[in-house]
């Protein structure tokens, strides 16, 4: 017991140090991530207790949360220097991406809501 | 009293039903007359003009009464004096006239001699017509000369059509009769003023466009009223409707007549149908319609080319239980008698071909009137007759009538029945079970009982006062269940009586299987019976069988509002509103929803982030802000698009807004790229 704890202890521990050398362009894109999947989960809990009406506001604001989570994470993959595969692209073309999609998605998002 | 309710309310609908059929055209007798007054003293508190003032006075006058309180001969020669109107002049001297008013000459010169310049100087009809009209009163009261009458008399002229038809103004598109008869009027007015300047064939033309007048009269109906319509120009010019276009016809016409010698040809038949108009159209609706129609009958009461003369019998419903006899007057319209000799060509009664009664010369009253007909009176029973009279005016000439004269009349009277027959009877057998002949005197009731194999039978015998049997509009049978459904049934005659018989086994589906008490009423009514009756006959226990599987037996409360009732009433329901939740916790979360948020920015103070990227100088620090700003506006937008603005407003916005955000956002973000690209490659 006391060995799989250490284990556990250990794993955490190297990936703090690991998580400690990423860029802070990344971090922000991680917190960005994080805030955004913490506001979906409090509409979830929001929703749990009260019910689902109207199902559609309920709809809009979680899947603006979780759209524009998933559109960060895009974003990271993108201007992650260790991945190789969109070496070819700059970070602010990345951006400008991701502005353009958060704006398609929040029009829907607002047309939607009602 | 109760009893009788039903069975009188159907009898009094019938009645006015055949009497507003039967309906001929009556002079105006006493009663009318009482009722015209009323009417029109009713009518004083609106008057205002003096046209109105001059309608009712002359309205009075025709019902024969003097009223002076609307307008004094003082208030008319004030008028007369000072009024600049010829309209007024003309109505004034007309109220003067009918209240026989008298003036100085030297009061009134200064009007006489601008309504002399007026003339001159117009060329409109109804302008000469008021000028001359209130010339010709003045004239009855000192001498007025006219400048030119036959230049007037070719004004006039000038309007008139080749049909007989005239214009009001030269430059009128139409023509009518009406004013035809206002230029008779007034032509007859010019005679009365200067009739020497006339010569005969002037006249004659003259007596020749009145005669041609009556032709442009078109049927009303069968009932053989006559009148002139009124035609679209006559609207621009006063209008008033058939009434009027008929009145101004006839009082062109009678001007003519009193001011020319001699004769003027109109067809008598003609002129009865127009005073049949007249009293068709009666005493009652606007102050102007009765001041049309009295004013068009005291014209044909007193005229000099043809009174017509009405045959009126009364009365026109006669009780024999109240021992009335008719009373046939030859009349004029307003009732002044004319001596006549009436005879009475036949007596039919309705629905029949063989006359009873053959050429009866009636006795007479010559100082009235007044013919009596006491010969028919023991050959009358109850019900309708038709009367044809011969009429045959001992003056001949002035007067004009019908020759042969129609009249409907109704005979009522106490009918009775002496008893009433109610029996059961086998359905197959038809011999008798149960008979019983109930007596209306005693008003004994009955109490039956029948199953559905058997019959109800009743017949009754119904005699007129002369003793002849009697076949009434109305006789039904109802029969009332204890639940208080009724079913009424005919009674039909058979020979000569009266008779139901009930097949019950037919009937088991209209009674809805019903079993039960039901009470038995008979009711029996004509328009000619005096005596209606609704009697309670007693009762009957009816054994009917059960409803087939799948029938529902119907109550009376759910027949009786199915039938007659109104409708249940259909309620409409909002959804209800879903539930919310309460506001504190709604408020909660939305306070909660903003903690990552305030996470997300502690992390990023964590983080030690700056804004040292951020341009410091130039052209890229305004790119940088447009670039922001552009987000900015674009989320303000979209929160727009969500409280007020629709999708094809938004998305003309955002194009533009886009545009706005793309030029700055592209070149802030190629600057900051060339800015780090050394950096990328490093790493």
């Amino acid at each position: 017991m006391a060995g799989a704890a250490g284990d556990v202890k250990a794993l955490f521990s190297s990936l703090k140090s690991a998580y400690v050398a990423t860029p802070t362009k990344l971090k922000i894109i991680d917190l960005y991530v994080f805030y955004a999947l913490c506001t979906a989960v409090i509409q979830v809990v929001y929703m749990a207790l009260v019910g689902s009406f109207p199902f559609n506001a309920f709809l809009s604001g979680f899947l603006s949360c979780v759209g524009t989570a998933v559109l960060a994470v895009c974003l990271r993959m993108q201007v992650n220097p260790k991945n190789k595969e969109f070496k070819e692209l700059s970070l602010e073309r990345a951006f400008a991406d991701f502005v353009l999609a958060n704006l398609v998605l929040h029009l829907v998002i607002m047309n939607f809501l009602g | 009293m109760d009893s009788c309710r039903n069975g009188c309310l159907i009898l009094a609908l019938v009645a006015l039903l055949c009497l507003s059929v039967s309906a001929s055209p009556n002079v105006l007798s006493e009663a009318d007359k009482k009722f015209g007054t009323e009417l029109l003293i009713k009518s004083e508190g609106s008057v205002s003009t003096l046209e109105e003032k001059y309608q009712l006075l002359r309205s009075f006058q025709v019902l024969g009464i003097r009223r002076e309180e609307l307008i004094t001969c003082s208030e008319v020669e004030a008028v007369l004096m000072s009024s600049t109107s010829v309209k007024d002049l003309f109505y004034a001297s007309k109220c003067g006239e009918t209240l026989l008013c008298s003036f100085q000459e030297s009061a009134l010169k200064t009007t006489v001699s601008r309504l002399l310049s007026s003339l001159d100087n117009t060329e409109a009809l109804l302008d000469i017509h008021f000028s001359l009209g209130t010339l010709a009163f003045l004239k009855v009261q000192f001498p007025v000369a006219l400048n030119d009458p036959v230049s007037i008399f070719q004004k006039i002229k000038v309007l008139s059509a080749e049909d007989g038809s005239w214009k009001y103004n030269p430059d009128d598109a139409g023509t009518s009769a009406k004013a035809a008869g206002t230029a008779l009027e007034t032509m007859g007015d010019l005679i009365s003023l200067a009739g020497q300047a006339f010569d005969d064939a002037k006249i004659r033309y003259l007596k020749g466009v009145a005669s041609k007048l009556f032709e442009f009269l078109e049927k009303y109906a069968d009932d053989g009223t006559q009148f002139i319509d009124e035609r679209p120009l006559d609207g621009l010019y006063g209008g008033g409707g058939p009434l009027a276009a008929t009145s101004q016809v006839v009082k062109g016409v009678a001007v003519v007549a009193s001011h020319t010698s001699g004769h003027i040809e109109v067809p008598a038949e003609r002129v009865i149908s127009v005073a049949k108009f007249f009293l068709t159209a009666g005493i009652h609706g606007s102050l102007l319609d009765m001041f049309h129609v009295l004013d068009g009958l005291g014209v044909l009461d007193k005229n000099r080319f043809l009174v017509p003369v009405i045959l009126s019998v009364r009365p026109s419903v006669l009780s024999l239980s109240a021992k009335e006899v008719f009373k046939i007057s030859t009349t004029t319209v307003l009732g002044s008698p004319v001596s006549a000799t009436i005879t009475l060509r036949k007596a039919v009664r309705a629905n029949e071909k063989e006359p009873f009664l053959l050429n009866q010369v009636l006795e007479s009253d010559e100082t009235k009137g007044v013919h009596n007909l006491n010969d028919i009176l023991n050959k009358l029973d109850i019900g309708s007759y038709d009367l044809t009279f011969k009429v045959k005016i001992l003056e001949e000439g002035r007067y004009a009538t019908e020759p042969i004269t129609i009249r409907r009349v109704l005979v009522t009277g106490v009918a009775s029945i002496p008893e009433v027959e109610v029996g059961v009877l086998d359905s197959d057998t038809g011999s008798t079970d149960y008979v019983k002949r109930w007596n209306p005197m005693s008003k004994e009731v009955v109490s039956l009982y029948a199953t559905h194999l058997q019959k109800l039978y009743f017949g009754l015998d119904i005699l007129s006062p002369r003793q002849e049997q009697f076949i009434p509009h109305q006789a039904f049978l109802k029969l009332k269940h204890e639940t208080k459904v009724e079913h009424l049934f005919l009674l039909k005659p058979s020979g000569k009586k009266l008779e139901l018989s009930l097949n019950l086994l037919g009937l088991v589906e209209k009674l809805n299987y019903l079993s039960g008490i039901y009470t038995i009423d008979l009711i029996v009514g004509d328009v000619a019976m005096e005596n209606p009756v609704m009697w309670n006959l007693g009762t009957v226990e009816l054994d009917l069988p059960e409803p087939p599987e799948g029938k529902v037996k119907l109550t009376s409360q759910a027949e009786s509002p199915f039938k007659y009732g109104p409708r249940p009433e259909i309620t409409h329901m909002f959804r209800p509103a879903e539930k919310r939740a309460p506001p504190t916790l709604s408020n909660t979360f939305l306070a909660l929803t903003l903690v990552p948020l305030l996470g997300f920015l502690v992390g990023l103070k964590l983080l030690n982030t700056n804004m040292k990227n951020f341009p410091s100088s130039g052209l890229p620090v305004l790119a940088a802000l447009l670039f922001h700003l552009g987000i900015g506006s674009i989320l303000g937008l979209y929160a727009l698009f969500w409280l007020k603005l629709n999708l094809f407003q938004t998305l003309k916005l955002l194009a533009l807004l886009g545009t706005v955000l793309t030029v700055p956002g592209y070149y802030i973000l190629s600057h900051l790229a060339d800015a780090s690209a050394p950096k990328v490659k490093s790493a």
